[in-house]
């Protein structure tokens, strides 16, 4: 078994101290490339008339349903999630099915790399939560109901993290290393039933990570506005009784 | 298997990717959107307004062809009524032109007929007088002589003083003889009878004379200068005559007059 189907981090390509260029970062690099440059071809000239090209047609698609998702999720103005959440969908989308491309091996089959995501939405979530409730409005849904539930809340918000870097990285590398087993075992037809599996998985694990993402962050920012909300009833409750 | 560098270089890759993500797909792919959205609907603001213009402009058209229609509805039936007043009036015209002929005519008629009905009455007048004349002539003997001298003595002794007078004075003297004149001879006892009767009624020196003229028919007289006094069959003849053509000339005026009634009948009609 090649090294890459362990670990894309422990290719390494070139190495200065601690810092190393492994496979991970490059094939990131590449992704990144091939994402900016395919939508900085297709944005460059962009009609806002009817008639459009084919590709701006597919990346309004994609932008749109994206969007509709966000709101549906969040209930809220999806522009302001859209470029952090929309870029985590089409990163691992990206990443996920370009693993029927040979020599290639996905960055998100690297713990590292979905830690970085993970760590990414951690510290997302509270940013967009501060931002919307203030610091003491964010961190006191930590002692909710309780004081004593302060623990626990910590503890779900890391073992959260954890497990949506660990999904990720367990389904696309598992799926590498089973196909790399194939491989040997059966080197016809299995290996690409277990690619097009593969793919499938990998589609559905950028969807499920992005969503995720999405639903940690709006837990964080609708709470407020559904308290807000209920203070406003309230407030409109007592001026009736007042009148009354 | 965590190795914290490739950790911090995918941070840093994956915060770049969003940033870049951010200014080269989503603003633009959304204002483009937007911009589309926009567009379109102001081109369906734009079609709506000109469906609603549209609307507007057809239904003007459609009251500008109400009126027109109305407008050729009234012109029409103004012709209509025009026509048919002249219609009337062509034949009232029409109608009068024939009256008038018929009335011309029948004026004509009316005239031939009276014309007619006059020589008729004066044709039968005539007639009766030839008649007449020829019966008394037929008849003229001597028994109806002396009833004609009976006649006229009894017209003189009749007749005014004054025009016995008159014929006195003309006859006074015997270069002028008071002539007698009568359709037949009067001779003898009549003539002497007759001269005796002028004697007692005028004078008795007149001379009385005899003078015999056929063309009296049945008939007697004694003429001055302006008057005279007379018996004549003639007489009688000429007052049937005139009576006759009286007759006549109400038959004409009564027919005459009914042919008007009729007329005027017909003209109510």
């Amino acid at each position: 078994m090649e090294l890459k189907y362990i670990s894309p981090d422990q290719v390494v390509y070139w190495q200065w101290g601690p810092v190393s260029l492994n496979a991970t970062i490059v094939f990131t690099w590449g992704v990144m490339a091939l994402v900016v440059i395919g939508a900085l071809l297709i944005t460059r000239n962009l009609s806002s008339e009817v008639r459009m090209s084919r590709w701006q047609n597919l990346l309004e698609i994609l932008v749109d349903g994206m969007r509709s998702q966000i709101r549906q999720i969040s209930q809220q103005v999806p522009e302001r999630y859209l470029p952090f959440v929309g870029s985590l969908f089409l990163y691992i989308f990206v990443c996920n099915l370009l693993t029927i491309v040979p020599f290639y091996t996905p960055p998100t089959a690297s713990l590292s790399t979905t830690a970085a995501l993970a760590i990414c939405v951690f510290v997302a979530v509270p940013i967009y939560g501060i931002r919307d409730r203030g610091v003491g409005g964010y961190f006191k849904q930590y002692i909710r109901p309780t004081v004593f539930m302060l623990p626990f809340n910590i503890m779900g918000e890391l073992s959260r993290t954890l497990a949506l870097a660990v999904r990720l990285f367990g389904n696309i590398m598992s799926g590498m290393k089973i196909a790399a087993i194939l491989l040997a075992i059966a080197p016809l037809l299995f290996p690409v039933l277990m690619h097009a599996l593969g793919l499938l998985t990998g589609v559905i694990q950028a969807y499920i990570f992005a969503v995720l993402a999405m639903v940690y962050i709006a837990s964080a920012t609708q709470v407020q506005k559904k308290k807000q909300g209920q203070q406003q009833d309230n407030g409109e409750g007592k001026e009736e009784s007042s009148n009354g | 298997m965590i190795d914290w560098f490739t950790v911090a270089a995918q941070i840093f890759n994956f915060l770049v990717l969003v940033a870049l993500l951010k200014y080269f797909l989503y603003d633009r792919i959304i204002s483009a959107m937007d911009e589309r959205e926009r567009k379109i609907k102001d081109r369906l603001e734009d079609a709506d307004r000109k469906k609603q213009e549209a609307g507007r402009e057809a239904e003007e058209y459609r009251q500008q062809k109400e009126k027109l229609e109305e407008q050729q509805k009234e012109l029409f039936e103004k012709a209509k009524q025009e026509a048919e007043e002249k219609r009337k009036e062509l034949v009232a015209e029409a109608r009068n032109e024939v009256r008038e002929k018929r009335r011309g005519w029948e004026k004509g008629l009316q005239k031939e007929k009276n014309e007619f009905l006059r020589q008729l009455g004066r044709m039968a007048t005539e007639e009766v007088y030839a008649a007449a004349r020829r019966t008394l002539k037929d008849l003229a003997d001597a028994d109806l002589e002396e009833k004609s001298v009976d006649a006229f003595l009894h017209v003189l002794e009749k007749s005014k003083k004054e025009v016995r007078e008159e014929l006195t004075r003309f006859a006074s003297g015997k270069d002028r003889p008071l002539v007698v004149r009568s359709s037949f001879d009067i001779t003898g006892t009549l003539a002497q009878k007759i001269t005796r009767k002028i004697h007692q009624l005028f004078s008795k020196d007149i001379d009385v004379d005899y003078k015999t003229e056929p063309e009296l028919l049945l008939g007697i007289e004694i003429k001055g200068p302006s008057r005279k006094i007379a018996w004549h069959a003639d007489d009688y003849l000429e007052r049937l005559q005139q009576e006759s053509q009286k007759v006549f000339e109400e038959i004409i005026q009564e027919e005459s007059g009914r042919q008007k009634s009729k007329k005027e009948e017909e003209d109510s009609k």
